[in-house]
């Protein structure tokens, strides 16, 4: 069966301005960095440029010939191009925001996702006289809670953590995890690292998903769950920073 | 200026530039519109966005070297500096990305233009193959990620040139080449070579809009179904088999080839599973990811007939499965 639909010419123009002007915009906005990891937001605006430029020459230097707007086209042809369409109309209505908590929870593997090579953190930093353990980001602490369940190196230290609310693997009722995404290239990679903190039925006070600051000091677990948690002093329900993920 | 003003059919210009500036006060406006979307959905959304907005440069930097070789480059400029001997050929072949380091989405784009330049099929697969491995930035980076293990480079890229020789071998054994690749590209290549083009410039922009025709349809259904296995599949099931000498093996290619990453980075999110898995498992991912993935063999249907792809991908997964395994056995 075939229909008459967009050709396969317009389709790709139509498909390269949607998205080379989303990535534009995203870039303009400090957005972009949701999807790729900084490093090619240069290279991606660059390309993203000379592309537009070269399509928009395309289209209206004389010599260049375009097919018809519409042709007859195979079903699946023209199902596909529908569904393109679809998903650069989703792309541009839906407000850009990084992974959630649903993500996360279906990573959930700390220990095989984070190696000591993403992290400078060490066990001797616990005990350096400087407290150097002060300055840990998530990553640090999710890197040693990885590799050390002895609550005896951790008890007491204090950290300020910036995440969102995880429930994890466990779906611990005492436990949930302050989680932030590592990225290597673009968002398909992310990797979750969680810090364990401790709030008996923490559902009733942070749904899941919500950015919190969290203060507070680690202690051995009181109940069932991960040996170490972080013990909340202070907590701040904030907006998902601009920055979303950890590198 | 007034030649300048007779170059451009100035209503198309506008409309092209009028639907920019459609598009971007459509984001900007919907911006502030708090949508209540589930999260499933949401991350879908993330995921699909993050592939095709990392893919794109590297397609639009393939596509314009492909219409270069195309448009600018004499017809046998290529064909006639290589060897005759087809396994020195090949081999010659699978190091032009050491020339053209961009990660395999902007070799697909290039695989066509050298084809419709002279390329056997046999002679693209090699390339296709090599190339996103064997070419400086993603040994660099291998290297960066596993400093102290050698032994990962070295196999890596001995892999790499292995599979992508074997393949192009065995497929050069196909008498009718042309039976390998899509009808459609045939029947564009030869429309192409009898076509007689006047000016350059219009003829090199004119292939530039036919490509995005072809590849980005094919890239944007490659991104949905990644999306789609990131959302529903858990990948936590997935790693819970990371000590097992073959199953590590096989997981890792599996991860390979739903995550679709770029191969030029590639080895530092390897470099997460190195604690858990075994060095074969991580070779094998480093070695099949780059050549066969969702989004890949997406694009690669624009060429290559299913038949080919099938045969492709399954003495790819069996080579990259047996240099995990040697490595394994070895180390």
């Amino acid at each position: 069966m075939r229909f008459k639909w967009f050709g396969e010419y317009w389709t790709g123009v139509a498909l390269m301005l949607v998205l080379a002007t989303l990535a534009a915009w995203l870039a303009i906005r400090g957005k972009l960095d949701l999807y790729v990891h900084p490093r090619y937001i240069w290279f991606t605006v660059v390309m993203c440029g000379a592309g537009l430029l070269a399509v928009l020459l395309g289209l209206a230097v004389k010599g260049t010939h375009q097919p018809p707007l519409f042709q007859r086209r195979g079903a699946a042809a023209a199902a596909i191009g529908a569904v393109c369409l679809l998903l650069c109309m989703v792309m541009v209505v839906l407000r850009p925001v990084g992974l959630t908590s649903s993500a996360a929870s279906q990573r959930d593997a700390n220990a095989a996702a984070l190696s000591l090579n993403d992290s400078t953190a060490s066990v001797a930093d616990l005990a350096a006289p400087d407290a150097a353990y002060q300055r840990f980001t998530a990553k640090e602490w999710a890197a040693l809670l990885a590799q050390n369940a002895d609550p005896g190196l951790f008890e007491g230290k204090k950290a300020n953590l910036t995440g969102f609310v995880s429930p994890g693997a466990a779906n611990n009722p005492s436990v949930f995890q302050l989680s932030r995404f590592i990225i290597s290239c673009c968002a398909v990679d992310a990797r979750p690292i969680s810090v364990p903190v401790y709030q008996p039925n923490w559902k009733a006070a942070y749904p899941e998903n919500q950015w919190l600051e969290v203060s507070g000091s680690f202690i051995a677990n009181p109940d069932s769950g991960p040996p170490v948690v972080l013990r909340i002093e202070q907590a701040k329900k904030v907006p998902e920073p601009a920055e979303p993920y950890v590198y | 200026m007034e030649q300048a003003l007779r170059i451009f059919h100035w209503r198309k210009l506008v409309i092209g530039l009028a639907a920019i500036g459609v598009i971007a006060t459509a984001r900007n406006a919907t911006d502030y519109m708090a949508l209540d979307v589930p999260r499933q959905l949401q991350d879908f959304m993330t995921f699909a966005t993050s592939i095709l907005v990392e893919s794109l440069p590297f397609i639009l930097l393939g596509i314009f070297l492909s219409v270069a070789v195309q448009v600018w480059l004499p017809r046998t400029a290529i064909t006639r500096w290589l060897p005759a001997k087809g396994w020195l050929r090949r081999l010659y072949i699978s190091c032009f990305g050491v020339f053209l380091p961009v990660c395999e989405c902007g070799n697909l784009p290039l695989a066509r233009g050298l084809v419709a330049r002279g390329l056997t099929p046999a002679e693209s697969l090699t390339f296709l193959l090599a190339a996103p491995i064997l070419n400086p930035i993603t040994l660099f980076t291998t290297w960066q990620a596993f400093p102290g293990d050698f032994k990962i480079l070295l196999a890596r890229a001995f892999g790499a040139l292995l599979i992508a020789n074997v393949v192009g071998w065995l497929f050069s054994k196909h008498r009718r080449q042309e039976e390998l690749l899509k009808p459609e590209f045939v029947a564009a290549c030869r429309a192409e070579e009898k076509a007689h083009h006047h000016e350059r410039v219009s003829h090199g922009l004119e292939l530039f809009n036919k490509e995005l025709g072809t590849l980005l349809p094919a890239l944007f259904i490659g991104a949905i179904i990644a999306a789609a296995v990131q959302v529903l599949v858990p990948r936590d099931v997935l790693l819970s088999v990371g000590g097992s000498t073959i199953l590590s093996i096989a997981v890792m290619m599996v991860l390979a080839f739903v995550v679709a990453i770029c191969s030029n980075v590639d080895a530092f999110f390897a470099l997460a599973f190195s604690n858990t898995f075994s060095v074969g498992s991580i070779v094998s991912f480093l070695v099949f990811g780059p050549m066969i993935d969702i989004k890949m063999l997406s694009l690669m249907r624009t060429t290559y007939t299913a038949k080919t792809l099938g045969l492709v991908t399954a003495l790819v997964t069996l080579f990259s499965l047996a240099i995990g395994l040697g490595v394994n056995y070895a180390f």
